[in-house]
């Protein structure tokens, strides 16, 4: 008996995520919308849920020490985050924002606590250059209280055409945020909007 | 239910929803100063658990530092629970919700959301008074037997159920639920006497015992105001438990002494114990876009004082954030207002501007990103800002 319940409980977990591997200096296409290309490889991590967001996660060491996501052209009135029934709605997207009010919608979306709370501080906004075009970028750091590990991270964006186009990666601050940014910054470098 | 989430539940949480006090007069301590449990006891066991939750909490990274304001609410505390005041330790946790919690070894947890919505020290005594009165009564441990038997039922329930072959995750949420409406039901009581006697202690204390009433009026008002109602407040739709909580705490209040006295609030002493991090739980309410409870919020604060520029601004920044049709005249109303003032923090010229230009008016924009960075030349977004204003003069 005991058998069968770890085996539907392990049929039900390896369903709910799936993992794929990509391969180094392949074009990738996000969403039809962002193209990249990286020098090594990844793991994309795909996850089931029901309220799912509209975020593309890799990552390097595993979900939990690093994150690589991508938001490929998110449209106006719509959200990172799809709504929850009896939470607050989420945050939304409008065409018209600028890069500070971009960047408030992104730690509004990624500090509503689900569970736990989370203290999410960004800094540094300033203009940057993404897939060819005028962007911006800030820096941020989080710690959930689930694991009280500090996290950091970087974001890169762009209103392109009247869409969202994001780029942020982060990790545990010892040693995994580090690990791979040089690789992120050259990711960063080879995005294009489509 | 796993060993976090029990150990969190039998802390008491002090916003479940119960209705007011029904026992009128008097509650004894179930304890003496210095209690400890017998070493062979149950309640023993439980006391070590929070114990070692208690040294992870010490760690935690949540834990708000500000000495003076840490100091200043154990003194409340202690003068609420006399005596006892050497068997409690407070412990400040930045967390927007309001929400305050004691565990049964003297651990008290007290939330930011909780220190922002007090507006005096009579408000916060009240809730201290609350969990105190849970600790004098032992209800943790009441709980803690009580969750053990229904959880023995729930395994029983469980397994019949699984072996009857449906969806195994569905009846275990069902199980939960059954020990959660239970403990619901029992705890209505102990909140009932926490009720009561933290009445009784905050009265004897010196403080204004209607601020406990005041502070369930506010909540009141902030729940209805709220945009989602949510799944709680669907079930509990029907029973109006917090209004009744309120008329109940009221109704105590009136025949103790100084009640409705404001020399026992202790209003501006609180504001000021609060100033360093009260910025920061204002940034953290907003970020939950939980718009129709924060305008709630801070249209109270206002009423309470209107010359509360801190309230006023992050008013202004509820409209910008909410971006509804119309919310950017009342944002605009809002930072045009406290720019005329002498004391407006700078951050009002930068919404001030980013209102501006989201309603397509360049040159104003332009003009009021340059007075926030005049006024706060090394401003973190100071790059951004600058772009602005070459865009705005030139548009």
């Amino acid at each position: 008996m005991r058998l069968l319940l770890a085996l539907s409980l392990a049929l039900v977990l390896t369903a709910c995520t799936t993992v794929s591997q990509i391969r180094p200096n392949e074009r990738v296409v996000i969403n039809g919308a962002l193209a990249v290309q990286p020098s090594k490889s990844w793991s994309q991590v795909t996850t089931f849920a029901i309220y799912g967001a509209q975020v593309v996660v890799w990552t390097k060491d595993g979900a939990e020490l690093n994150k690589l996501c991508f938001v490929g052209g998110l449209e106006d009135n719509t959200s990172i985050h799809a709504d929850r029934p009896g939470k607050t709605p989420e945050p939304k997207f409008r065409s018209n924002m600028t890069p500070i009010e971009v960047m408030e919608l992104f730690e509004a979306a990624y500090s509503r606590p689900i569970s736990t709370p989370v203290i999410f501080n960004t800094s540094g906004l300033r203009p940057a250059k993404f897939g060819g075009i005028d962007g911006f970028r800030f820096d941020f750091s989080f710690v959930d209280q689930a694991d009280e590990v500090e996290r950091k991270g970087i974001a890169v964006g762009a209103i392109h055409k009247g869409k969202l186009y994001l780029l942020f990666y982060h990790g545990a601050r010892i040693h995994y945020f580090g690990k791979n940014l040089p690789e992120v910054e050259a990711l960063i470098g080879s995005a294009k909007l489509l | 239910m796993n060993r976090r989430k029990f150990l969190s539940a039998a802390a008491c949480g002090c916003s479940a929803l119960v209705p007011g006090s029904l026992f009128g007069g008097s509650l004894q301590a179930r304890m003496s100063p210095g209690f400890r449990p017998e070493p062979a006891s149950d309640e023993n066991g439980l006391w070590d658990q929070f114990v070692k939750q208690e040294r992870e909490l010490k760690r935690s990274r949540f834990l708000i530092k500000d000495p003076e304001l840490n100091a200043y609410v154990a003194a409340i505390a202690c003068k609420v629970a006399g005596d006892f005041c050497h068997d409690l330790r407070v412990y400040l946790v930045r967390s927007p919700y309001f929400n305050a919690t004691m565990a049964p070894n003297g651990m008290m947890q007290v939330w930011s959301g909780c220190l922002l919505r007090c507006q005096s020290e009579a408000q916060l005594a009240a809730i201290l008074g609350h969990e105190v009165g849970h600790y004098l009564r032992r209800h943790g441990v009441e709980r803690f037997r009580d969750a053990q038997q229904k959880s023995a039922f729930s395994t029983l329930l469980g397994l019949g159920l699984s072996v009857a072959g449906g969806g195994i995750g569905r009846f275990a949420a069902l199980g939960d639920a059954f020990i959660l409406a239970s403990s619901f039901a029992f705890t209505r009581d102990q909140e009932r006497e926490a009720d009561t006697m933290g009445l009784d202690l905050c009265s004897g204390a010196g403080f204004d015992p209607e601020e406990a009433a005041n502070v369930w009026a506010h909540l009141i008002a902030e729940r209805n105001a709220r945009e989602n109602q949510g799944f709680r407040d669907l079930v509990f739709a029907t029973h109006p438990v917090e209004e009744e909580r309120e008329e109940t705490l009221r109704g105590l209040a009136k025949g103790m002494p100084g009640c409705g006295d404001p020399a026992r609030r202790g209003r501006d002493r609180y504001l000021h114990m609060l100033r360093r991090e009260r910025a920061s739980f204002f940034a953290d309410e907003l970020k939950l876009r939980d718009y129709g409870a924060s305008l709630a919020l801070f249209e109270r604060m206002l009423e309470t004082d209107k010359d509360d520029l801190e309230v006023a601004f992050n008013l202004g920044e509820v409209y910008r954030l909410r971006a509804r049709e119309g919310d950017d005249t009342k944002a605009l109303e809002s930072f045009q207002r406290l720019a005329g003032l002498p004391k407006a923090p700078a951050e009002t010229w930068r919404s001030l501007g980013l209102v501006r230009r989201a309603r397509g008016e360049g040159s104003e924009a332009a003009q009021a990103f340059a007075r926030y960075l005049e006024l706060k030349p090394k401003a973190d977004d100071a790059a951004i800002i600058r772009t602005y204003i070459d865009s705005g003069r030139t548009s």
